[in-house]
């Protein structure tokens, strides 16, 4: 039998880890699928993505929930801390970015009953740019990747730059058919949703650098 | 505090709840343990929790120490007995093997169950309880004999006829000590740091095979890297043990625990239970105010 020191808190780190990347998982699927739903007309699929969405936030008090106990359980200091802090904050950021595909989907349900429908323009590539951020913020979470966290800062000018795109094209739409307002507000608030994921995903990032290094710093600026 | 050499030697006088004095030998108690608390399918029957207090008191002559505890412990977890000093967590831990029988004054009233069975009935062996429910102690108490001799000393007079080298070793591996005494097996005891003697009393406490270990302040004596270590080890030994631990040290209860139970004494001094549940939900949120109070550290 070995007896490391602390292997029963060290394993109950990897434990919060592998919980917290599992959420990350599904918060990215909730987002997805809403995209998927609102690029393929999928109803269902739209459906599906709210009804998920209460296990999810279960999921984010448990980890929550988890990170309290180990705090006043285990007394953590320096990196074992460090990495308890950051899983409670971003068991926060991707419960909250799970909302964003939830109303991404909600959105869209209403979107389907506007009778003049509005091309998706740029969204769907905002969409995948957001995406590709979150997926590079869980990975530099998994694998504590300060250098691939800090990519994502520049990442996250591209993500305000297709934004804009997006969000002029859609009001250039509106102003040359008015009919289209109302579809055209809907996707602006879709469009408004990916990009407050990107953001998140910058979060995330910056968690990660405060994981390795203990620096607490703004990527978002 | 008393050795374990103390405790079992041939022919000490075992004190039962204040009646006479009758003598009792670990050499007798191998031939003529009770049923109950030796036979593996009766046991299990008994009850679902590892031990169990019912209604409770504890009295040194007349003073009450703890009075009416109700408490079921959660068998191969690790239980916490916490409170303020003079609490009673340290006479409510001896009374789960009959330890304070040793003090002449001492007696019990209501009922210890272990495996269904009350340790304080009148036909149980305290000597065959101390076996089954061992105790290590806060100061590394080893004999002045080699490390072997520590270990294979409990089993041998508890009439063991294995391969002893097997039963040290797998008691020293169990213990985490193997690796570092290994090569030194004849020589003292004593000459090991106070984390390893430790180790070495845990190796020895449950070379007799044990059911339940109570552990008194086991790591108040120690650094606190031979601390985490013991700390570690208790966790370890919670898949094989029941362990029931008397810290003074709070966070340690939090720590190591998974079901804490605060006492603290009430006004006529008894030391009473206030709460009792999962450690995770003790130290999150307390159900009662005095807890709270305690474990913020409000008092005591």
């Amino acid at each position: 039998m070995v007896s490391a020191t602390r292997a029963h808190f060290t394993r109950a780190l990897g434990n919060l880890q592998e919980q917290v990347l599992e959420l990350g998982s599904r918060a990215r699927r909730a987002v997805a699928d809403s995209l998927t739903a609102l690029i393929n007309g999928d109803v269902e699929l739209a459906r599906a993505t709210i009804a998920a969405d209460v296990d999810i936030n279960r999921q984010r008090y448990d980890i929550e929930f988890e990170c309290y106990s180990l705090l006043v359980t285990e007394q953590p200091v320096a990196s074992d801390m460090r990495i308890i802090v950051a899983a409670l904050t971003l068991a926060g950021e991707l419960e909250r970015i799970a909302d964003h595909g939830k109303k991404i989907a909600g959105t869209y349900l209403r979107m389907i009953e506007d009778p003049r429908p509005i091309p998706l323009g740029e969204v769907p590539a905002l969409g995948e740019l957001s995406l590709a951020m979150l997926d590079q913020a869980l990975r530099a979470f998994a694998d504590r990747d300060i250098t691939a966290a800090e990519a994502i800062c520049r990442t996250d000018d591209q993500a305000d730059a297709q934004y804009k795109r997006a969000f002029n094209a859609i009001v250039r739409q509106m102003v040359e058919d008015p009919q289209r307002i109302s579809a055209g507000t809907h996707l602006i608030g879709i469009a408004h949703e990916l990009e407050r994921v990107a953001d998140r995903a910058t979060n995330i990032a910056e968690r990660v650098i405060y994981t390795v290094t203990g620096e607490l710093i703004e990527l978002n600026l | 505090m008393f050795t374990i050499s103390q405790l079992i030697k041939p022919g000490r006088p075992l004190l039962k709840n204040g009646d006479e004095p009758r003598p009792v030998t670990v050499y007798e108690s191998v031939s003529k343990r009770p049923e109950a608390l030796t036979n593996g399918s009766q046991a299990s029957a008994g009850s679902s929790w590892a031990i169990e207090a019912r209604n409770l008191n504890v009295y040194y002559g007349d003073f009450r120490a703890v009075k009416d505890i109700n408490l079921q412990v959660h068998p191969h977890k690790i239980t916490a007995l916490i409170g303020p000093s003079g609490c009673g967590k340290s006479t409510l831990l001896r009374a789960f093997n009959r330890m304070n029988e040793l003090i002449p004054t001492a007696r019990a009233t209501g009922s210890v169950l272990y495996r269904g069975q009350d340790i304080y009935a009148a036909d149980v062996d305290p000597v065959e309880v101390r076996r089954r429910i061992g105790m290590v102690f806060q100061k590394p108490n080893p004999f002045p004999k080699s490390i072997y001799e520590n270990v294979a000393w409990g089993a041998r007079i508890n009439g063991y006829r294995g391969n002893m080298d097997e039963m040290v070793e797998l008691s020293l591996r169990q213990a985490a000590l193997w690796d570092e005494v290994k090569d030194k097996l004849h020589q003292s005891a004593l000459a090991l740091s106070g984390g390893q003697q430790q180790r070495l009393c845990i190796a020895r406490a449950i070379a007799v095979r044990p059911d339940i270990i109570l552990m008194d302040e086991p790591a108040s004596a120690l650094d606190p890297i031979a601390t985490l270590k013991i700390e570690e080890l208790m966790r370890e030994l919670a898949e094989n043990y029941t362990i029931i631990i008397v810290t003074h040290n709070m966070q340690q209860a939090a720590r190591v625990s998974d079901y804490t139970a605060f006492l603290m004494m009430d006004a006529d001094r008894a030391g009473m239970l206030i709460e009792y549940g999962p450690t995770r939900q003790i130290f999150t949120r307390p159900a009662d105010r005095r807890t709270e109070d305690y474990i913020t550290g409000r008092f005591g």
